[in-house]
């Protein structure tokens, strides 16, 4: 490592309106170092790293590579500075092929293509790093391990001294991460400088140096040797970790309302979403499922609501059977599934909260029963929801895209939580929710078990889960690889069988059984 | 008379190329524009406007040249309106689309009654069919393809310079990258915007050399509304043929032969309906899209907004 | 200088960008008149006479205006669904022929019989036509942009072959074709014997309150708004979207199809192969116009009605040609579309490029 930094910023701001997202922020790296931009959600790292990008112009501050001050325009400028990005969600064209991925928007020349060139360059990068993608295949055949490294070849295809990578292993198993830090560790010896943004605690530690972000500012920056969790910990959250919940009183399990069997289902290309799922979850049981998103739990629990027809399999809801019939005979029978992206998928945007409030139940009995919708029961019901789940929000008549991402959730809990008599399905429910949030989110799905109904919880957070369920299962591969009891499981054993590692021999249960 | 007569055939199969030529002409415009993710629905419109206006210079300077170039410009002033609207303003692409159609062939209408002309074209000369030395003397296959008119010819060609400019060149992926994922150029700091409006006027602007050469050759006299639907077909062979030139190319040959036999009809003496022999493009494209569902050429931004800077 | 998107706009601030449209509107109207060479102040006079200078101008006025109204109202109920359709053209032309055809079916029987089975006919016909453009988007994905179109086209072609053909009234040559006129008790009566307004737009009256009413109280229209500003959100709440699609298709064809009919048997009496058209597209601009909900629609609606009789009028005074009216109506939709999304940005003038 030189002595000279080959990036440094000084007093770096950025404001967005009133928020303050980057508050005088200075850091500095070294060729052939790995930093790590350490923060919580929403600590300003992301718009950092678009700044040191280009992609976003600072209110104020310096930005020096190599010593000599500069002020991007646009990322073109930043990567002709040097300076590579691998943004979070990846950007990539999924129809065509790897090579035009990298190449797009490259070359001096207007006209001519030259892709021979373009593939030698790649051939020898390739082999450099013991990368191996086939040029010629379309993006979107690509796992999502190997998209990963197409958007890093992108980097490096334009030479950069200085690469950002954000949140890299958002996406990837642990395998996959292993094998992303021997790369980072290969570009680092070729004096590449590497900037880590992440929020993992694991990751973290590999680094040279950590600059630690809090609310937009940095509160510090150490060396890797000095970093411990709970000294990154309080610098992340100002105070020391929170206590541990309190145990709950042990519950005698009830009859079982949700058996699957078999369960099956492939996605538009044939590839396989979900292998051979049996399951079994009783009244008063929450049953965790624990995975690397994209393992197939979406496919699992849209099944299991009647959103997805498996290939094949059977699926029994209190007696019932309901494989292949559609979401309207599931709700029927008392299911109510909380989903992953909750604008795209569960409320109508600019619906108000008292028409989102009875998104299914229009038809409903209970709201006018038949041909027209009676406004006063739709307000009461409203009005009832808003105090009971505190929704801020000036009006039951307040369209829902207005609302914080806390209480448009609230919405979506409010009526599903009505919904679930029997069994509720929760996929990523806290996901993006402030701490009061998710307390509230957890209190309410206690309560909903202490009901009687059965739970099926997909959380991508382990203590979550682990605080939560009666059962964790866990997703590899489209198979549910084993099923743990949290209290005797630890979870380095639970992030090994997400990785693909093979069940362990002890602590299991059988993965169905007759009730 | 039999009606599978030599000449009668070889005028089907050469009246077949001449009319394909305005649909492959626009169609290869509207490739491009589609590439880049934008709907133009208004190919119609832009068509009627080219043809009109193609008309109206032609009647005042008797020049081809200059009509041909003024129905160009045409379609590059429409293109230039509908890139403001859709990629400038982000509405809708489809109402924009209706909405141009509907002002085209409202507006030549109105001019085109204001003017009080209704003057016959047919006179002037129009493109004369321009053979090929030697292969024209071809038996059958010369008479068909090889004594049609310059843009025909030039239509023809510029399917494999299509290819090859969208393939082989670095615009050509950039624009094909512009309707897949528009971020990529923007993670470069390749500007996305110019090269959208670039993209619909180039496009417009082919669709004004079509609509120049149904007006200039293939008519005699400006009707309103004589684009007839063709704007149509072209969306409909983009969609027929899956966004690839050859598979649009197929769809456009398969319409302008039902197209051709159907101003043969009344000659043939078929036992269908004339109606029937007019209506069969447009049930043709019907069952070729029900056959052939196949989407997955679709630019994955077709439609929608570009909502970067 | 930047352009940056407002968060919220102030009323005032719509109400003079639609102003400053109307007022664009009028210059281009100006503009228009003078480049046919007529006298401008003129031509708008007697445009503006022939639409409502006396009652039995109004009435005319109004007499147009419905059946677009109601095309438009067709248009509303497909669009707020997220249904793109084009389609209402052929549906109005086969609901005139639908009703046309059971006229003949229906000779024998007492006029009012006669007619309401008449427009029953008219509106099975229209909404056939409709719900195979949604069954060819369900079954085929086929895009409802395109079969719309396509099926238009062989609608029109097929009301021409009929025309020309069994449907011929005797002694016409093969120049114009056209139907033998309609019995007259078939005529719709007029209303309340006020000469000209015939009862079919107590139906363009009645397509207005349901419309409205679905639109805001029923579940369907709860349906058809889920459905246009979220259908990923509706299918996963248990709602079947292609019969969703189907149910809306056959109610909008068959809203169209009444228009064919009142044009057919309230006004013109026979059909010919152009007397009908351009009622379908003019009420896709209509209800864009007005913004798809009813209020706005009938509006828009009424307005245009009212310019195309004066049209009429200012063509036989100052020789503007007619079509002047839909040029217009592509001049006022882009400029009502530009206000409406211009009124979101507003120019900043910042020292950072």
């Amino acid at each position: 490592m030189s002595a000279a930094p080959i990036l440094r910023a000084t007093g770096l701001t950025k404001r967005f309106g009133a928020v303050v997202a980057n508050d005088s922020v200075s850091l500095e790296i070294f060729p052939g170092e790995l930093l790590c931009l350490f923060g919580e959600n929403g600590a300003g790292k992301s718009t950092l790293s678009a700044m040191l990008y280009g992609e976003k112009r600072p209110d104020a501050g310096r930005l020096e590579i190599k010593g000599k001050a500069v002020a991007f325009r646009s990322p073109a400028d930043a990567i002709k500075a040097g300076i590579g990005m691998v943004h979070q969600h990846f950007v990539l064209a999924k129809a065509l092929t790897v090579l035009e991925n990298i190449v797009a928007g490259t070359g001096a020349k207007v006209w001519r293509l030259d892709l021979d060139a373009a593939r030698a360059r790649l051939a020898e990068i390739g082999a450099e790093l013991g990368i191996e993608v086939d040029l010629d295949r379309p993006v979107w055949r690509l796992s999502v391990g190997e998209q990963q490294w197409v958007e890093i070849l992108k980097a490096l295809y334009l030479g950069v001294e200085i690469l950002i990578l954000d949140e890299p292993t958002a996406v990837l198993t642990p395998q996959e991460s292993d094998q992303l830090f021997g790369l980072i560790g290969m570009m680092r010896r070729r004096g590449l400088a590497v900037i880590i943004v992440t929020h993992k605690l694991r990751e973290v530690l590999q680094a040279d140096r950590i600059t630690v972000l809090r609310r937009g500012r940095n509160v510090g920056t150490l060396s890797g040797a000095d970093a411990t969790p709970e000294l990154l910990t309080q610098m992340m959250v100002g105070q020391a970790a929170a206590a541990a919940p309190s145990a709950e009183p042990p519950r005698a399990p009830g009859r079982v309302i949700v058996q699957a069997q078999n369960l099956a289902a492939r996605g538009f290309g044939g590839e396989v979403l979900v292998d051979d799922v049996s399951l079994m979850v009783r009244e008063g049981e929450i049953l965790g499922i624990a995975g690397v998103a994209g393992n197939g739990q979406k496919p699992l629990l849209e099944m299991l609501a009647g959103i997805r027809r498996p290939d094949h399999g059977v699926i029994t809801i209190d007696g019932q059977s309901l494989e292949g019939r559609g979401p309207a005979a599931f709700m029927q029978a008392g299911v109510g599934i909380i989903p992953e992206d909750r604008y795209a998928e569960g409320l109508v945007g600019e619906f108000s909260i008292a028409d989102n409030l009875i998104l299914g139940q229009q038809r409903a009995g209970r709201y006018g029963g038949g041909l027209f919708i009676t406004r006063k029961k739709v307000a009461e019901n409203a009005r009832e929801a808003m105090a009971r789940y505190a929704i801020a929000a000036p009006s039951i008549d307040t369209e829902v895209r207005l609302l914080s991402g806390g209480n448009a959730q609230k919405v979506v809990l409010a009526r599903e939580l009505a919904q679930a008599s029997v069994l509720l399905l929760a996929n990523q429910p806290t996901r993006g929710l402030d701490i009061g949030v998710v307390a509230l989110v957890h209190a309410e799905l206690r309560q909903k078990r202490a009901a009687g109904a059965a739970i099926i919880l997909v959380c991508e957070d382990l203590d979550d889960l682990f605080a939560l369920s009666d059962r964790i299962a866990v997703m590899f591969a489209g198979r549910i690889v084993d099923i743990l009891d949290p209290v005797s499981a630890s979870r380095e054993t639970v992030g090994g069988l997400m990785a693909g590692h093979a069940a362990a021999a002890s602590n299991r249960e059988p993965v169905s059984c007759e009730s | 008379m039999s009606f599978l007569d030599n000449t009668m055939l070889i005028s089907i199969f050469a009246m077949t190329l001449a009319t394909a030529t305005p649909l492959i002409l626009s169609a290869i415009g509207e490739l491009m524009t589609q590439r880049a993710g934008i709907w133009n629905l208004g190919v119609e419109g832009t068509m009627l406007t080219a043809a009109f206006t193609a008309y109206a210079v032609v009647l005042a300077t008797g020049s081809l040249g200059l009509a041909t170039l003024a129905a160009v410009a045409a379609g590059c002033l429409v293109g230039a309106l509908t890139a403001a609207l859709t990629a400038g303003l982000k509405l809708d692409q489809f109402v924009i689309g209706l909405t141009i159609n509907l002002l085209a062939s409202g507006l030549t209408l109105y001019l085109f009654r204001a003017s009080g002309t209704n003057l016959d074209t047919s006179g002037l000369n129009s493109f004369a069919p321009v053979a090929i030395p030697g292969l024209s003397k071809i038996p059958f296959i010369g008479a068909v393809l090889f004594d049609q008119p310059l843009l025909t010819y030039v239509a023809f060609a510029l399917i494999p310079a299509a290819w090859l400019f969208l393939y082989r060149t670095r615009v050509g992926l950039d624009l094909r990258v512009l309707g897949e994922n528009p971020r990529v150029l923007e993670t470069r700091g390749v500007a996305v915007m110019p090269r959208l409006w670039a993209a619909t006027i180039a496009g417009s602007a082919m669709t004004g050399l079509g609509g120049a050469f149904l007006m200039l050759d293939l008519s005699d006299r400006f009707t309103p509304d004589m684009s007839a639907g063709r704007g149509w077909l072209v969306v409909v062979a983009l969609v027929a043929g899956n966004w690839s030139l050859f598979g649009t190319l197929a769809a456009i040959l398969c319409f302008a032969l039902l197209d051709a036999i159907a101003s043969f009809g009344q000659v043939l003496s078929l036992p269908v309906p004339y109606e029937f022999l007019l209506a069969m493009p447009y049930l043709a494209s019907i069952v070729i899209l029900t056959v052939f569902r196949s989407r997955s050429g679709q630019p994955a931004q077709l439609g929608i907004p570009y909502t970067g800077k | 200088m930047r352009i940056v998107k407002r968060t919220k706009l102030a009323p005032v601030w719509s109400v003079a960008l639609y102003a400053a449209a109307a007022v664009a509107s009028l210059g281009a109207a100006a503009a228009l008149i003078a480049i046919a060479g007529a006298p401008v102040g003129d031509s708008l006079s007697a445009l503006a006479s022939g639409a409502v200078g006396s009652p039995a101008a109004a009435i005319d006025s109004l007499v147009k205006a419905a059946p677009f109204i109601l095309t438009g109202f067709a248009t509303c109920i497909a669009y707020r669904a997220g249904f793109w359709t084009v389609g209402q053209e052929g549906q109005v032309l086969a609901g005139g022929a639908a009703a046309w055809q059971a006229s003949l079916w229906t000779s024998g029987l007492p006029p009012a019989l006669s007619i309401a089975l008449c427009i029953l006919a008219g509106m099975i016909g229209g909404g056939a036509l409709a719900g195979l453009a949604a069954w060819l988007k369900i079954r085929f994905a086929m895009s409802e942009i395109v079969s719309t179109v396509m099926l238009n086209y062989v609608v029109f072609y097929a009301l021409s072959w009929l025309i020309s053909g069994p449907w011929m009234a005797s002694g016409d040559t093969a120049s114009y074709q056209q139907t033998s006129v309609l019995p007259q008790d078939l005529w719709l009566p007029d209303i309340f014997g006020i000469a000209d307004l015939h009862m079919g737009v107590i139906l363009v009256a009645v397509a207005l309150v349901w419309l409205y009413l679905v639109l805001s109280r029923a579940a369907l229209g709860y349906e058809i708004r889920a459905m246009g500003l979220n259908a990923t959100a509706l299918s996963q709440r248990g709602v079947s979207l292609s019969k969703l699609i189907f149910k809306i298709m056959l109610i909008s064809g068959a809203v169209s199809a009444v228009a064919g009919f009142i044009e057919t048997f309230g006004v013109n009496h026979r059909l010919t192969g152009d007397n009908l058209s351009g009622l379908g597209y003019e009420g896709i601009i209509v209800a864009l116009i007005g913004r798809l909900t009813p209020v706005g629609t009938l509006l828009a609606g009424l307005f245009f009605g009212a310019l195309h009789n004066g049209a009429l009028f200012m063509n036989v005074m100052t020789g503007v040609p007619t079509a002047l009216v839909e040029t217009l109506q592509g001049i006022v939709l882009i400029l009502f579309l530009v206000v409406g999304v211009a009124g979101h940005f507003r120019v900043e003038w910042s020292k950072q490029p």
